[in-house]
């Protein structure tokens, strides 16, 4: 990346924008088996936050933020998840990802969501540390692997 | 009446397909496509489909154009002939 645009009104904005994507991306998230949106739009959404934070307030700023170590996990989650998931399925009787055979709520409907909400959230964090990733390894040096 | 809300998003998604392909400088050539993508992520939501025009919105116009400045950075921002 270039050298670093200081300006106070760019960097404050960034500052005050950053908490009310993610907090978008959160309802995205949340409401993905309902309505437009999901894991995936979730996840580039606050990867676009943290893209926001490297543009206005430096590269190293948002490596500080989310670190290597910290996305390393989160990218081998979602399928993780998603196997946990499918696999609780099977062992309450039913198929891989048959969501409404797990005795976990009365009503089926409500299985359904919150399982599907679980497997959005780790779609979501993947997607997120994937493309934070792929920002950070593009914007950052010549060797630098982070 | 609805055509008039197509018209008005096809000839600007016209226009600007052209400008990208044409434009010999490229870093105006990505800023033209990510406003490409915002008019793609509309038409989308026209046509019902708010989910593929959410993607559209966050990756086509949000992530590539910042990964095609990144790359015009680390390479030449003219197009040579």
């Amino acid at each position: 990346m270039p050298e670093l645009f200081e300006d106070v009104i760019v960097r404050t904005i960034a500052r005050l924008m950053t908490p009310f994507i993610q907090l978008f991306a959160l309802y995205v998230l949340m409401h993905g088996h309902a309505t437009p949106g999901g894991g995936f739009q979730a996840g580039v959404i606050i990867a676009a936050s943290f893209i926001l934070v490297a543009i206005a307030l430096g590269l190293e700023e948002a490596k500080d933020r989310v670190k290597q170590k910290v996305r390393l996990p989160m990218e081998s989650f979602g399928p993780l998840n998603f196997v946990v998931v499918g696999v609780v399925c099977m062992i309450c009787g039913g198929y891989y990802l048959q969501y409404t055979i797990v005795p976990l709520l009365p009503s089926l409907q409500a299985v359904g969501a919150v399982l599907i909400s679980a497997v959005e959230v780790g779609i979501g964090v993947t997607v997120m540390a994937m493309v934070t990733t792929i920002f950070f390894s593009m914007a950052g040096g010549k060797h630098d692997t982070s | 009446m609805i055509w008039l809300l197509n018209l008005a998003l096809l000839m600007p998604l016209v226009i600007t397909a052209i400008a990208v392909v044409v434009n010999k400088d490229l870093l105006a050539a990505a800023i033209t496509f990510s406003v490409y993508s915002f008019i793609m992520a509309m038409l989308y939501t026209q046509l019902n489909a708010p989910d593929v025009g959410l993607t559209e919105a966050a990756v086509g116009a949000g992530a590539t154009t910042v990964l095609f400045v990144i790359t015009i950075s680390k390479t030449a921002r003219r197009e040579e002939d």
